[in-house]
């Protein structure tokens, strides 16, 4: 089952791969953004099924990216997963403790990516 | 008898200034002989018939042995103290020019002698050197405190006086016969050799170790002492010229006794000043000095009562005379009171700390410098007032923070000591600071009453912390994002989802990923080990089974396994209940699988690596097991170091950062348990972690 998930990442290389690992392993319909402007804007049109937003940022970072989608009367309700490069474990609980799906981190693993997310999001898995 | 006093004397003077230590070379006992001969000398000067030629030779060559030892001593001194001897033997020299018999003495005439006769202003002069000896002496050993030397010795020195010339004075006043001059010069020998005398007794309570030369000094003294009251005694008793033999006897014991003193070890070291000039005031030196201002005006009081007259006046002279010397002495002592209470302030205002002391109910008794400019207060806006009410009063996050909350108040009326971190102090204008206190109990004979605060501003600390801790954060990020995308690739292209691969392209890619694999652990560990380090790594530590740990950490490694063909078993030999450790299980769970991924990594083709999870007394071991190619004994302490990898030639091709058992040690010791290891070349390596049971699982069995 093909859902449209939307990453969102200032590394271009990162994000690439993000994109074809839920494309080509997952199977997905996958969209990009560069930063956290670039996300609220790609909001606007057809709505994704779940975001996959990474979290320091230039600009706006992902907390206060997802605090604008909360806040935004059509996007409110889209699942979003954070995708950190922290290891700090207070920063970690301090994003779980945010409205997300779920919290992945970096590295990931491009072959598993979609599963993980599949399994925060509830999807039944959609990889062959 | 002066002769077994002065050898007892001297032997106490050793024993008591000589303690047996080590870097002293062993005490000997050259000193007996001159003891002896000395004694014999005395014995004989008593006991033959004075002026009897035996006598004379005796007398003689005792003085002169004497007086040539004080010369050899003078003349080896070191310069620090010669001058010192110099005119201690000087005042021997004229004193023994004066009493001998070319002087004052003269047995010919039958003892009989005019008095005073002109050998006496001899006689006198030579206690000129003398106070020129005693001034160098006060003014070396205690500098800056000659004043002090002088007004006390003098308090003594009219007290005994005072004392004496009650019962030696009196008489010879009384006595018809005796001139103005006569009195004068009569009374004014016991004066001066108590003065000197009253000098030295300072020197030797003065604080330091009393030196053997210096006692030595004070008995011979205390003989020449003797021998003048003897004299004095002699012009008002009618027939008293039998005493000549003991008198001059006296003189020559102490001459003698002065060669002896110069020929002490110590006699060099006479005058180095102390190390510590002692001024405190001790209730001995207070009690000395008592003694000697009531004894005075008590006499004047007794005389009154026995209604004499002229000695009374004499007597109330010297109690004056007492009473302006101890204000003097008084003025002396509250300045050094005085300072003592400065040199205290000084200290504190100079400590970086803010330090406060407390009562028992946490009222300010006094605030040092460092306090008060960190709270921005003056004393008086502190002292006298609750502490916990001017700088305490709010929680971090602002909220009030009641005094019967404080843990001060806790630790004040339990008496006992402790660092308090993380607190936030008021300022006087509403601003806060972060704080680190510590408090001390105030203990006045084991009885608390009240507490010592030191407390340190830790903003900058905290800062600093703040900026290693976004410093790790951002490596991290900028670390990790490459490695993400390095690693995402090859593990893409490895796949074979973008199209399939030669094989010499799949083994490049393998190598690539497996060291991509590696550097990523590597960042990992890195980071894992400095926030261990900066103690940034706090570990949530809750009630868990360690067979369920195990399990978890044995699942996640199931894949590494398969991929290696090692079989990886579990066991487990009492229920979870009976197992429950009280860690982080997020961490344990690390250390597990590190050890899990070593033993794969270690065994061979086909075989099994064993996780057992026992209860072994009052603690839980979990051991992982593998039967691969051990660790060799002499490397076994070394694996849990940073970089300790076993030194063998393939261990590149396993890989490994060598940080994951320093890392693992870490966690296990600050979790409160140990980790051990056991190897058998050849045979396999057992890794075991020791955690102490939950106290649950000990006190009910819950896990």
């Amino acid at each position: 089952m093909s859902k449209k998930i939307l990453v969102v990442d200032d590394d271009d290389d990162v994000r690439r791969l993000a994109v074809m690992s839920l494309s080509r392993v997952g199977g997905h319909d996958v969209r990009a953004a560069e930063s956290g402007a670039a996300c609220l804007a790609a909001l606007t049109e057809d709505l994704p099924d779940a975001i996959v937003l990474d979290v320091m940022m230039p600009g706006m970072d992902g907390p206060a990216t997802l605090a604008e989608i909360r806040a935004d009367a059509n996007a409110f309700a889209i699942p979003v997963i954070f995708l950190t490069a922290g290891v700090v474990e207070s920063d970690v609980d301090r994003l779980r403790s945010l409205p997300v799906a779920g919290v992945l981190r970096k590295p990931f693993d491009p072959l598993t990516l979609p599963t993980q997310v599949a399994d925060l999001l509830g999807w039944q898995d959609t990889s062959a | 008898m002066k002769f077994w006093s002065f050898g007892g004397n001297a032997d106490r003077a050793r024993r008591r200034t000589d303690p047996p230590d080590e870097t002293q070379p062993p005490r000997s006992r050259w000193w007996l002989p001159g003891v002896g001969v000395g004694f014999i000398t005395l014995v004989g000067l008593i006991a033959f018939p004075y002026g009897s030629p035996l006598w004379e030779f005796l007398f003689l060559s005792s003085s002169l042995v004497s007086l040539v030892l004080l010369f050899g001593a003078a003349l080896t001194m070191p310069s620090s103290v010669r001058s010192i001897w110099w005119l201690l033997l000087a005042f021997q020299a004229m004193t023994f020019v004066a009493i001998g018999p070319f002087g004052y003495h003269d047995p010919t005439a039958g003892g009989e002698t005019a008095f005073p006769a002109p050998a006496d202003f001899l006689f006198l002069a030579a206690y000129i050197p003398v106070f020129a000896a005693l001034g160098l002496l006060i003014h070396r050993l205690n500098p800056g405190r000659d004043r002090e030397a002088w007004i006390d010795s003098s308090i003594l020195t009219v007290a005994a006086a005072s004392i004496f010339g009650l019962f030696l004075i009196v008489p010879v006043l009384d006595s018809p016969g005796l001139d103005g001059w006569a009195i004068a010069v009569g009374a004014a020998y016991p004066i001066l050799d108590l003065a000197v005398l009253s000098g030295l007794i300072w020197l030797l309570v003065g604080g330091g170790r009393p030196q053997p030369a210096m006692s030595l000094l004070a008995v011979s003294f205390g003989f020449t002492l003797t021998a003048d009251v003897i004299r004095d005694v002699t012009l008002v008793i009618p027939g008293a010229a039998v005493t000549h033999g003991w008198l001059d006897a006296l003189h020559v014991a102490a001459l003698m006794v002065m060669a002896a003193a110069a020929t002490l070890p110590s006699a060099g070291s006479l005058a180095r000043p102390r190390q510590r000039p002692d001024s405190r005031v001790t209730t001995t030196r207070l009690a000395i000095l008592a003694i000697g201002v009531i004894a005075v005006p008590s006499l004047v009081v007794v005389r009154l009562w026995d209604s004499a007259s002229q000695p009374t006046l004499l007597l109330a002279l010297a109690a004056v005379a007492v009473i302006i010397l101890a204000v003097m002495r008084i003025q002396i002592l509250v300045t050094a009171i005085d300072r003592q209470r400065q040199v205290t302030e000084l200290v504190l205002d100079s400590a970086g700390d803010g330090i406060v002391g407390l009562d028992r109910d946490g009222f300010v008794l006094f605030a040092n410098l460092s306090a008060r400019r960190m709270l921005r207060c003056r004393e008086s806006d502190l002292l006298g007032r609750r502490f916990h009410d001017i700088a305490h009063h709010e929680h971090p996050d602002g909220t009030p923070f009641p005094w019967h909350d404080c843990p001060v108040r806790e630790l004040i009326s339990s008496g006992s000591a402790g660092l308090i971190p993380d607190q936030v102090y008021v300022r006087r204008d509403g601003t806060t600071f972060p704080v680190e206190m510590i408090t001390s109990p105030l203990l006045v004979d084991a009885t608390v009453t009240g507490a010592v605060l030191s407390f340190r501003d830790v903003s900058e600390r905290q800062a600093v912390d703040q900026l290693k801790t976004q410093f790790v954060s951002v490596v991290s990020h900028e670390l990790r994002t490459p490695l993400t995308s390095i690693k995402g690739s090859l593990q893409m292209l490895n796949s074979g989802i973008l199209g399939p691969l030669n094989d010499d392209q799949q083994e490049l890619m393998e190598m690539a990923v497996n060291n991509s694999e590696r550097l990523g652990q590597l960042v990992n560990d890195i980071l894992d080990l400095e926030r261990l380090d900066a103690g940034r790594m706090p570990l949530a530590p809750a009630d868990v089974s360690a067979a369920t740990l195990a399990q978890q950490a044995v699942s996640s490694m199931t894949g590494a396994a398969t991929a290696a063909e090692v079989t990886l078993v579990v066991s487990s030999t009492h229920d979870d209940a009976d197992l429950a450790v009280h860690v982080d299980p997020h961490r344990l769970v690390q250390v597990l699988t590190n050890l899990l991924g070593n033993a794969i990594k270690f065994s061979n083709n086909g075989s099994s690596v064993t996780v057992t999870t026992t209860r072994v007394e009052g603690a839980v071991h979990i051991s992982v097991t593998d039967s691969g190619r051990g660790i060799p004994a002499d490397q076994l302490d070394s694996v849990f170091d940073r970089f300790g990898q076993v030194e063998s030639g393939d261990s590149r091709r396993e890989g490994g950062t060598g940080l994951g058992l320093a890392i693992a040690r870490e966690i296990v010791t600050r979790s409160g348990g140990r980790i051990n290891v056991e190897s058998t070349l050849g045979e396999g390596s057992t890794f075991t972690v020791v955690l102490p049971l939950a106290i649950q699982a000990t006190a009910d069995g819950e896990a």
